[in-house]
């Protein structure tokens, strides 16, 4: 061997190790980079802004509150941060060690601007979460709405498998579930009624709100009891920078938010709150009703309200606390004074339910890498009816009559969660919680007086309160694996403690992304869900007197079992198409058992019941435009959901009531410029299932002494017969007028604008003929034909 | 800043009051289903089979004139077959108003029977039933209460043994018999007066706890009988015991025959009587889930089954009680 060709290889295989343990070495090198998001102008924290490294192809989305953690390689550092509504923001540094950056971002003045610079990054093309759609409070207040009244879950029923109840109802339904399983959060506290006016309307005052975030499936382990959707709405936080005051002035309701710094960029408030004044505006027509029918003092009327606060405070760059509540109510009353001689009657009836919510939390940066938020919330929702008479004679009392109906639910909750950065491959998320559930299903209070005491009653019967206790663990890892594929692997332990026992239950998520190229992406997903709390909700009226109550030991808690598969595809230009598959499992469920009535007060309502199963599965597709003059989407969701219990539609399988074969959705916006803007929705729908009898046929058995004239009535199954479809166009043009004490819009539209009768609910009688006979009369009822609005709001500068 | 509000209440009224006045009805027509046979009969081995037959009208149709009769002398039904255990065993004749019979035959207990009906025009149908054994009664005895002197009061007493390891459905009821004489042909002739079950029926197993049949959960009524299952008595002597009161039967001769039966019935009459008597409760009531009505009847609708019954007779003497 020659000896310079020996020494001149081992020279270069020393100089190749050496390099590559110096370039190993500067590779090995990470730093995490973290901070907040927030606007620069108000102060408020941003929720999921992305912010994305375009060097090494790695981006993460701020938390709920605002906080964002990423680890990169140490150098030179390129970030782009963007936000909907905002113009994006690049930073390049060298950095070395870890660095906190505060990213402020600046609010677009004018809509143009959005039009020329679109979205610099596609985060549900490249985030592990399929079926989920955020929506900010200034995209939701586009579209045209009821009344004019914007609402949030409104146009969360615009989404692909997002299904409305009846005509006007703001219950959800999401993919072949119930009402009862969707997981509604308020700044993290759950809301059990959402509805307003018997449903029209959502407690939501979109004032207030700052981000709605819907999952509907791939649910990730942080999130768990229920089996559906997830809706996560965040309230604004308050400006804390200046004062600021907005408001709006509709037909039937009004509202007025409120906020601003208590100490500059500090401390901050928000107030909002909205009324409606149907009762006032319907007091003459009420009293002349009144005086044609002889009862001069009767009186009668309906309102609702919501009030919404928040203060926080900021210690320190890493501690901020903060303190939220609402309260929303709905009263229906009605008064009828008989005067007849010397005798009085006196009649008072009033129906009400009502929502209390408040969270205290607080955030604390424990390190770069590692986040904190704890949580005590108290959450209250109560459903009273009551009825009091009085009879009076020469102003002495006679008798009186009073009944009460009262029933719902109040939870007490602790909670922690912590956001962990341990690399740049991963991001841990894991918490506990603990909840206090004390249900009401209902407590019946009847009282007689007829001035005696031998003819006194007063007594109470009905369910008895039920405690229990629900226990939640969950860590979830969002992984990295190389520059294509990412896993969201998670585990959701749950333990339910209700009287003598005990449910436990392990819920795997696992979700996956796979980046085909920049523009084209494939999801899939696997769930396990447990529901420990059901809505007994009965099938043929929408009244507020669902009951919610708890799995028991007759009564299981409801599982799910889901997979998912989709795709998402970016065209360019701003569109983007998004396609996906679910097939959805679910046990033990609770349904009302046949002939069974929320109003029967002799069975105790665990003995109402009949459990059961259902499965649902379909396709959603969703192809959005969000840049450019012209923005919306258009929805298209073809799914099937049944239900099959032993002892309902003998023990066959039956279409769910919300079963919708075709959900068409199209919402457009177009803005002519910054001061003109106009916006249509249309929607289809298959028409509702319900059970109508289709046969009647006589009961004529030998030997019996007993013939019954009335014919029996045969039911093809429960649900078995379609509503005619449903469809509706919405219009509405908005003006806005920049004025010296800040900016006013005036907004037009019409709801059903072509005045399609759509059905609401269905009747029958018996109409008799002139020979004698009979025959059943089908009618269907519709509500709400084209129906013009205007809208006044303002925003002071 | 924000424009006089006297112009926008007046525009606010006129719409509120316009929308309070805004539902519509649609008359709709709903789409006709096939007619279907109704096959109505319950057999035993006391009594040959005798069946009615029927068919059902549409819901939206005229009514009592589309009453759903068949046609019995167009000869629009084919055969009415009954089949015994799979052996043919004949046809049902026309008798009178839509009521067919098999004359001379009565069916047998543990044998099952399937009836076979079709009709030119609609889909033919068939219903199995199998006759259960009759109730074992395995003690009866009748008891004047003494203490009840203003309302004379008899306390029948049963026992009924029933087999294990089975579901088993029984159903009771309490009948007044009217003896008429003759005079003309010399003979007495038996005429049910009333006929009713007991208004409170107490029951007890051996080593359980003691029923009241007052439960509206668990009773069901149908007919005049009561019905209920096994489920408290599964393979067990079970005690029953009810009153017959003098003041609560109405008007009565001195002398009285009662025949109570207690017959034991198959399981689709027990399911019938259970959503019949739902359906019955829930039918013009808005705020009740809708009740399916049960039938055994493939293809129809209707009931097809059977029941074998124990009776026990006795007679009470009012004579010298008081009113």
């Amino acid at each position: 061997m020659d000896f310079h060709l020996c020494k001149s290889f081992f020279q270069r295989t020393f100089f190749f190790i050496i390099l590559n343990l110096i370039v190993f070495s500067a590779a090995a090198q990470k730093i995490t980079i973290s901070g907040t998001v927030e606007d620069r102008t108000s102060g408020e924290r941003l929720i999921s802004a992305n912010i994305y490294d375009p060097e090494v192809f790695r981006g993460v989305i701020s938390n709920n509150y605002g906080f964002y953690s990423i680890t990169v390689p140490a150098g030179l550092i390129r970030l782009v941060c963007s936000y909907v509504g905002f113009q994006p923001q690049n930073i390049s540094l060298n950095l070395t060690r870890d660095t906190v950056i505060n990213l402020l971002l600046e609010p677009v003045i004018s809509m143009t601007e959005v039009t020329i610079r679109g979205e610099s990054a596609k985060p549900a093309l490249q985030s592990t979460q399929m079926s989920m759609t955020e929506l900010t409070a200034q995209s939701i207040e586009k579209i045209p709405a009821l009344l004019g009244e914007v609402d949030v879950l409104k146009a969360l029923q615009l989404l692909p498998g997002v299904k409305s109840g009846t005509e006007g109802s703001s219950g959800i339904y999401v993919r072949g579930g119930g009402p009862d399983q969707n997981l509604i959060l308020l700044d993290g506290v759950p809301v059990y009624n959402v509805n307003h006016l018997f449903g029209f309307f959502s407690v939501f005052n979109s004032d207030a709100i700052q981000t709605v975030k819907l999952i509907t499936g791939g649910f990730p382990a942080r999130y768990g009891g229920r089996l559906s959707s997830v809706l996560d709405i965040r309230m604004k936080d308050g400006n804390n920078k200046k004062f600021g005051v907005e408001g709006s002035i509709g037909l039937i309701a009004s509202r007025l938010t409120v906020e601003g710094p208590i100490i500059k960029d500090k401390t901050s408030f928000i107030v909002s709150a909205r009324r409606t004044y149907i009762d006032v505006l319907a007091q003459p027509l009420i009293r002349y009703i009144a005086k044609r029918n002889d009862q001069p003092g009767s009186t009668g009327g309906y309102y609702f309200y919501d009030f919404t606060a928040k203060v926080n405070h900021r210690f320190s760059d890493k501690s901020r606390l903060f303190l939220s509540a609402y309260a929303g109510r709905d009263k229906a009353y009605f008064t009828t004074r008989e005067e007849s001689g010397t005798a009085d009657n006196n009649q008072d009836f009033g129906l009400g339910w009502g929502n209390i919510t408040t969270a205290l939390r607080w955030n604390y940066v424990i390190s770069p890498k590692l986040f904190c938020n704890t949580t005590l919330t108290y959450s209250k929702y109560d459903f009273l009816t009551s009825m009091e008479t009085e009879e009076s004679e020469q102003d002495t009392v006679k008798s009186q009559y009073a009944f009460s109906y009262d029933s719902g639910i109040r939870d007490l909750a602790a909670r922690i969660d912590f956001d962990w950065q341990p690399g740049p491959e991963h991001s841990v998320k894991f918490g506990y919680s603990h909840i206090f559930h004390q249900f009401r299903p209902g407590i019946t209070v009847f009282q007689m007086d007829e001035g005696d005491l031998a003819s006194s009653i007063d007594t109470t019967y009905g369910n008895e309160d039920i405690n229990a206790q629900e226990l939640d663990l969950y860590i979830e890892d969002d992984w990295q694996i190389g520059t294509r594929l990412k896993i969201n692997a998670g585990l959701h332990g749950a333990a339910f403690k209700v009287q003598d026992s005990t449910y436990m239950s392990l819920q795997p998520r696992l979700s996956a992304l796979f980046m085909i190229n920049e523009k084209l992406s494939i999801k899939a997903a696997y769930t396990h869900m447990t529901q420990h709390i059901h809505l007994l909700s009965n099938s043929t009226i929408g009244l507020p007197t669902d009951l919610w109550v708890p799995s028991t030991a007759l009564i299981k808690p409801q599982k799910s079992v889901q997979y998912a598969l989709g795709t998402v595809c970016d065209f360019g230009n701003g569109f983007e198409l998004s396609v996906e598959g679910y097939y959805k499992t679910m046990d033990n469920l609770i349904e009302y058992k046949e002939g069974s009535s929320f109003f029967s007060l002799t069975e105790d309502w665990e003995d109402k019941l009949e459990f059961g199963r259902g499965v649902a599965y379909g396709a959603e597709f969703l192809l959005r435009k969000t840049t450019g003059k012209t923005t919306g989407w258009i929805g298209y969701t073809l799914s099937w959901s049944k239900r099959k219990f032993d002892n309902i539609s003998f023990g066959e399988w039956f279409p769910y009531r919300y079963d919708r074969r075709h959900d068409i959705s199209i919402v457009l916006n177009h803005q002519f410029n910054d001061r003109i803007d106009v916006g249509a929705t249309w929607v289809y729908g298959t028409g509702t299932a319900v059970t109508l009898p289709v046969m009647t046929y006589n009961r004529n058995v030998w030997p019996t002494l007993f013939f019954s004239t009335d014919p029996i009535r045969a039911f093809e199954g429960r649900n078995s017969y379609r509503m005619p479809a449903y469809h509706r166009l919405d219009i509405g043009i908005n003006f806005h007028k920049e004025k010296k004490w800040g900016t006013r819009t005036w907004s037009f539209g019409a709801y059903n604008a072509y005045n399609r009768l759509n059905p609401f609910f269905m009747t029958q009688s018996q109409v008799y003929t002139a020979n004698g006979n009979q025959y059943t009369q089908f009618k269907v009822h519709s509500l709400f034909p084209i129906i013009p609005y205007f809208t006044y709001t303002f925003k002071l500068k | 800043m924000i424009t006089p509000m006297k112009p926008f209440l007046i525009v606010s009224v006129t719409i509120v009051l316009f929308l309070t006045g805004c539902s519509k009805v649609i008359d709709i027509k709903i789409e006709e289903e096939d007619l279907k046979i109704v096959l109505s009969g319950l057999i035993c081995p006391d009594s040959t089979v005798i069946v009615h037959i029927s068919r059902s009208s549409q819901v939206s149709g005229d009514y009592p004139e589309d009453t759903g009769k068949l046609e019995p002398d167009s000869m629009i039904v084919d055969p009415v077959s009954l089949y015994e255990n799979d052996r043919f065993i004949g046809e049902l004749q026309y008798r009178i108003k839509s009521y067919y019979e098999l004359p001379g035959f009565k069916p047998s207990p543990g044998k099952t029977y399937r009836l076979e009906a079709s009709s030119g025009e609609l889909k033919p149908v068939s219903a199995t039933v199998v006759v259960p054994e009759m109730a074992d009664l395995t003690s009866f005895d009748t008891l004047w209460i003494p203490n009840m002197v203003t309302n004379p009061t008899i306390r029948v007493s049963m026992q009924l043994s029933d087999p294990p390891d089975q579901e088993n459905y029984y159903a009771l009821n309490v009948l007044r018999i009217q003896r008429y004489y003759d005079g003309q042909t010399n003979r007495f002739t038996d005429s049910i007066v009333a006929y009713g079950y007991p208004a409170k029926l107490n029951g007890k197993a051996d080593g359980e706890l003691e029923l009241d049949f007052l439960d509206v959960n668990r009773d069901v009524y149908l007919d005049g009988k009561l019905f209920f299952s096994d489920q408290f008595f599964d393979g067990k002597i079970f005690h029953m015991s009810f009153d017959i009161l003098k003041n609560s039967i109405g008007r009565m001769a001195d002398t009285v025959l009662f025949r109570v039966n207690v017959q034991q019935v198959d399981k689709s009459y027990y399911d019938y009587a259970v959503s019949y008597q739902k359906y019955f409760s829930a039918r013009n009531n808005p705020f009740t889930e809708p009740v399916q009505v049960y039938s055994n009847v493939t293809d129809g609708y209707g009931l097809f089954s059977a029941y074998n019954c124990a009776r026990k007779e006795f007679v009470v003497d009012w004579t010298g009680t008081q009113e």
